[in-house]
């Protein structure tokens, strides 16, 4: 096992910037996600500790060992690649068996250690088939075999599920993450996935456009954003965000956008103009005597009954949206009107300038 | 089946049929004349009163078929074992490996696709008269897979192409050399595109008539085509002989197509299906 450290590690393609001055430490034997949008460089951080690209400044370290001109087969390595990069010629035996025998282990060593690997990922009657004629599923645990089998340092995992359906790919997310608990191994899982990702790891870096936008465990991604990208993009129906005019008046802040207007106790210092941002499980339909922040009136837009819940997009006078969150049984038609109440503590405030956060009221 | 799809597959059924009888024809009129008995005057479109099959005894042994065949094999075999290995290095390094340059030599190489041997063939004939292999085999080797190697590469480069980048990274993280990768993973992979260009180029160098008639003085060397030319030019009156000697010379370039036929198609629309 070990560390994986990145040392302000740029990577331009050409004039492109792919990665940005990007730091991190990943712990020994933790599971770090990579999650964000397409072009937001997770990718191509995993690679790079793989060696599959060339830095174009700073340093990756595994363990003590300062890697960047370290062949990827001298890095002690494995990676699962998204679209599993099984050899098509070899049965699922030869594939697994493949990296020992380029690595010169001993025949016999190499056998105990296929069947062992076999074993933990029930993929024993798989091994005399050819890749093509396995399921996805099963390609992707030979892929995962594979990686195993050769018990590295450092795992790493590009997208592996994003090929399996949707119930498959939540059996497997556990099955991994069971994996890893047995076997302990540094593992660095990129996904674009927020739930993969929320699921999934000890801690989640958030990334976009190259930069690192966040690091932390899933918790304090989702409750204590650092900025509004991560806002948005961490939650499932996204975080509404509006912008709104601020007045202080003893000890309180008045919240305004034309005729929305929300009066709540002023816990931090603000500027005039902040960016609020609400999740949808903390706007609900307001009642008298609810403890919420409100009411804000809105015109029903559309309502999604979810089973569980109810989720109805909320249109603001001036053109600002919100989602609430109701119960399942709410029977609201859409083009009506309706006023939301929002958790007191539960508005996420941002700086419009830096879009950081600035706390929450 | 409704009337415009059955309509459509009428006509593409008779175009298929009429390119076919284009293709055909001249082929069954060969073989059609070559067992007219021998002397006689043969119809395309008519069949013997009887099949003379001793035509292709006379041929083969009166036309020194044994020879030729012996020069072409010799030919044809060095030229498919080198032109191969040397288009699948080739490929393997243009289509695999990012270096300075490779652009510019990949069109250099293409350069070879381009211009005909009709117009090189002058100062060809100095060059390898200066080396002292005129009426070599060596000769009409080196030339035929200097040529064979400008599609070979070509072909190679999209086979290797054609197969994920990933596959190259996990062999590379997997701990196998570039050597290694080229053996065990690409030769693997691209292995019916080789095998599709085994058989192209065997074709190629199997029938080539116009080298091998101005790179050779002897018979000893002549190779099968330009050998029935010779051939011809002794019986230039009786075409059922001359056409048992076209058949006799065309045979082996059709036998390994049949035997191959399957790998060739799936090697041919390999880059087809990956793109």
């Amino acid at each position: 096992m070990a560390t994986v450290e990145f040392r302000k590690v740029t990577k331009h393609f050409d004039e492109v910037s792919a990665l940005s001055e990007f730091s991190l430490d990943i712990h020994d034997g933790e599971f770090m996600v990579f999650v964000g949008p397409s072009g937001s460089g997770k990718t191509t951080a995993l690679r790079l500790v793989a060696g599959l690209e060339a830095i174009t400044s700073g340093e990756i370290l595994i363990g003590e060992r300062e890697v960047n001109r370290v062949a990827p087969r001298d890095r002690d390595i494995a990676m699962v690649f998204q679209d599993y990069a099984l050899y098509p010629q070899m049965t699922v035996e030869q594939n697994m068996a493949f990296g020992l025998k380029m690595r010169k282990t001993p025949k016999a060593e190499i056998a105990r250690r296929v069947q062992e690997t076999a074993a933990t990922l029930g993929i024993e009657e798989l091994l005399q088939r050819k890749p093509r004629a396995l399921s996805g599923g099963q390609r992707q645990r030979a892929a995962l075999g594979r990686a195993m089998v050769r018990q590295p340092e450092v795992f790493l995992m590009d997208e592996p599920l994003s090929n399996l359906d949707a119930k498959l790919r939540v059996q497997t997310r556990s099955e991994i993450k069971q994996l890893h608990k047995q076997v302990g191994n540094t593992t660095v899982y990129v996904t674009h996935d927020q739930v993969e990702a929320m699921t999934m790891g000890d801690r989640v870096a958030v990334m976009s456009e190259g930069v690192l936008a966040q690091v932390g465990d899933a918790r304090s991604v989702y409750e204590e954003p650092a900025n509004v990208f991560v806002a948005g993009f961490i939650g499932s129906p996204s975080m509404a965000f509006v912008t709104m005019n601020v007045t202080r008046a003893d000890g309180t802040a008045i919240l305004s956008r034309g005729e929305v207007r929300l009066e709540t106790a002023a816990r931090v210092l603000l500027p005039d103009e902040v960016i609020v941002g609400v999740r949808p499980e903390h706007a609900r339909i307001w009642h008298e005597g609810a403890d919420l922040v409100g009411p804000v009136n809105g015109t029903v837009e559309y309502v999604e009954m979810l089973g569980r819940e109810t989720l109805i997009g909320v249109g603001l006078p001036g053109g600002a949206r919100l989602v609430a969150q109701a119960a399942p049984d709410l029977l609201i038609d859409v083009g009506g009107s309706v006023a939301i109440g929002i958790e007191p503590g539960r508005m996420y405030l941002f700086d419009p300038a830096t879009e950081r956060s600035m706390g929450r009221l | 089946m409704n009337a415009t799809t059955r309509r459509q597959a009428i006509i593409n059924y008779a175009l298929l049929v009429f390119f076919c009888f284009i293709a055909l024809f001249p082929i069954f009129g060969v073989f059609i004349a070559s067992v007219y008995p021998s002397g006689s005057q043969p119809s395309s479109f008519k069949l013997p009163s009887h099949f003379a099959f001793h035509n292709f005894v006379t041929a083969w042994t009166q036309g020194d078929f044994s020879m030729y065949f012996r020069s072409s094999a010799i030919v044809a075999v060095s030229v498919v074992v080198l032109a191969t290995g040397l288009s699948v290095l080739g490929g393997y390094a243009f289509g695999t490996m990012r270096f300075r340059g490779s652009k510019v030599l990949f069109y250099t190489f293409i350069l070879g696709l381009i211009i005909p041997t009709e117009a090189t063939i002058v100062s060809l004939y100095y060059d390898i008269r200066s080396l002292n292999l005129i009426d070599t085999w060596t000769a009409l080797i080196l030339v035929e897979v200097s040529g064979a190697v400008a599609f070979g590469v070509f072909w190679m480069r999209a086979a290797f192409l054609s197969a994920p980048r990933s596959l190259l990274e996990a062999a590379r993280i997997d701990g196998a050399s570039t050597w290694q990768i080229m053996w065990r993973i690409m030769i693997p992979f691209g292995w019916p595109a080789i095998l599709t260009l085994m058989v192209l180029t065997f074709a190629d160098s199997w029938n080539e008539f116009f080298l091998a008639l101005v790179l050779t003085t002897s018979n000893q060397h002549l190779t099968a085509p330009a050998g029935l030319q010779v051939f011809s030019g002794k019986y230039v009156t009786n075409t059922p002989l001359i056409a048992a000697g076209a058949v006799i010379v065309a045979l082996p370039v059709v036998m390994v197509f049949l035997l191959l036929q399957r790998q060739f198609i799936r090697g041919v629309l390999t880059g087809a299906v990956k793109g």
